[in-house]
């Protein structure tokens, strides 16, 4: 399960997940930045509530990441020990803006 | 038990200098897997978005057991040659140039008299991978020769080359451990060809609205129609939902090379190593 609230201040979006971002989960978040990135220049994914990313999450993030990279900037914040882990493991925690 | 970064975790825990230089690339590739697209605007995705999915792929196809019997070093091998081994879609103007004049292309230009760059690339991308690897094997933090070969080899085989050469795929025995290299080449060459569901062109960054060739077309809605792939202990499972009833024949066609691959690289796992395939079918299944 995945629960996605979304805030936005002028031009910067909050994303705050809460629960899982796996195969399952993972294509609604692309469909929910897919409809609500027009304009943004600044996005947060605020990972606080967040228990777990796989594969198919950390895809989502960098495609978001490529899109942001066109037009702003894009960071992740309040990340877990846990998400933390798989951040390093995988070399994400090298391309990915955490804070 | 989840299957997800089996192959990461274990390096990381039994050689993490080989885990940081797998990290020192990652960061590296993610842009220069970029490459392709100034060539291939309208293909499939190549980047490192695919390169995730073939190391997932790997991770589900192997599972726990089969991980736990490999070495750090063939860990090593087979993370950067899912990375790496798409890297010849985006080889630049002089590279290519350098390259083309080391592999051999047989008869091919018998055939493809006018092929142009693209389609000379698209036809021998693994070649150029390997290549591009030898190359900048330092830039990529490759440590010795003893990881090079493997990584170039393994890159090489997820297309084409003879997995049952026991010259071009020898087993070695490597300062990381025994490096099993005709098995690595089977693991990434099914992962590959597995990678067919329609998160592979992520809705976010690709329009497939803009798509005009026929061939650009079909081979978007064929993915487009692969609701998704679950991988089980025995089976590869495509769960379809035809985006109209033309793509039903692409489908079964799709499905019936998967499980010619799933043949040959099974009985490349049972005849050149001790390690094993467990996926026997591929199926479609239609939602």
């Amino acid at each position: 399960m995945l629960s996605i609230e979304k805030k936005t201040n002028e031009t910067e979006l909050i994303v705050a997940l809460t629960g899982r971002l796996d195969t399952t989960t993972a294509p609604e978040l692309e469909r929910e930045l897919g409809e609500n990135l027009d304009g943004v220049t600044a996005l947060v994914i605020d990972m606080a509530a967040l228990e777990y990313i796989s594969s198919a999450g950390l895809r989502v993030l960098l495609s978001a990441q490529k899109i942001m990279g066109k037009q702003g900037e894009m960071k992740v914040t309040h990340v877990s020990e846990t998400i933390m882990e798989i951040f390093e493991v995988t070399g994400f925690s090298d391309i990915l803006t955490i804070e | 038990m989840s299957t997800d970064y089996l192959l990461e975790k274990k390096l990381l825990n039994e050689a993490p200098g080989l885990h940081q230089r797998v990290r020192d690339s990652v960061f590296v590739l993610q842009s220069m897997l970029e490459g392709f697209l100034p060539r291939f605007p309208d293909f499939t995705d190549h980047s490192i978005l695919h390169s995730l999915d073939v190391l997932d792929y790997s991770n589900r196809l192997l599972g726990a057991e089969q991980i736990a019997r490999l070495s750090p070093g063939e860990c090593y091998v087979l993370i950067m040659a899912c990375y790496l081994h798409d890297i010849g879609m985006g080889v630049n103007q002089k590279d290519f140039q350098e390259f083309s004049s080391k592999i051999a292309f047989g008869h091919y230009f018998d055939t493809h008299d006018g092929a142009d760059e693209a389609e000379i690339i698209r036809a021998f991308h693994n070649e150029y991978s390997g290549c591009f690897i030898r190359k900048y094997a330092e830039l990529l933090e490759i440590p010795s020769e003893d990881t090079l070969f493997p990584i170039v080899q393994v890159s090489r085989g997820h297309r084409k080359t003879d997995l049952f050469d026991e010259q071009e795929y020898p087993e070695m025995q490597t300062d990381y451990g025994v490096i099993r290299t005709a098995y690595l080449a089977a693991v990434i060459r099914l992962a590959d060809e597995i990678d067919v569901g329609a998160d592979r062109n992520p809705e976010l960054l690709f329009d497939t609205s803009k798509l005009t060739r026929q061939r650009d077309i079909e081979a978007f809605g064929t993915h487009e129609s692969i609701r998704y792939v679950d991988v089980t202990g025995d089976g590869i499972l495509l769960h379809v939902r035809p985006k109209t009833s033309e793509y039903t024949p692409l489908l079964e066609t799709l499905n019936g090379k998967i499980q010619q691959t799933l043949d040959y690289c099974r009985s490349v796992a049972e005849k050149r190593s001790d390690l094993r395939i467990g996926q026997k079918r591929s199926v479609l299944i239609y939602d």
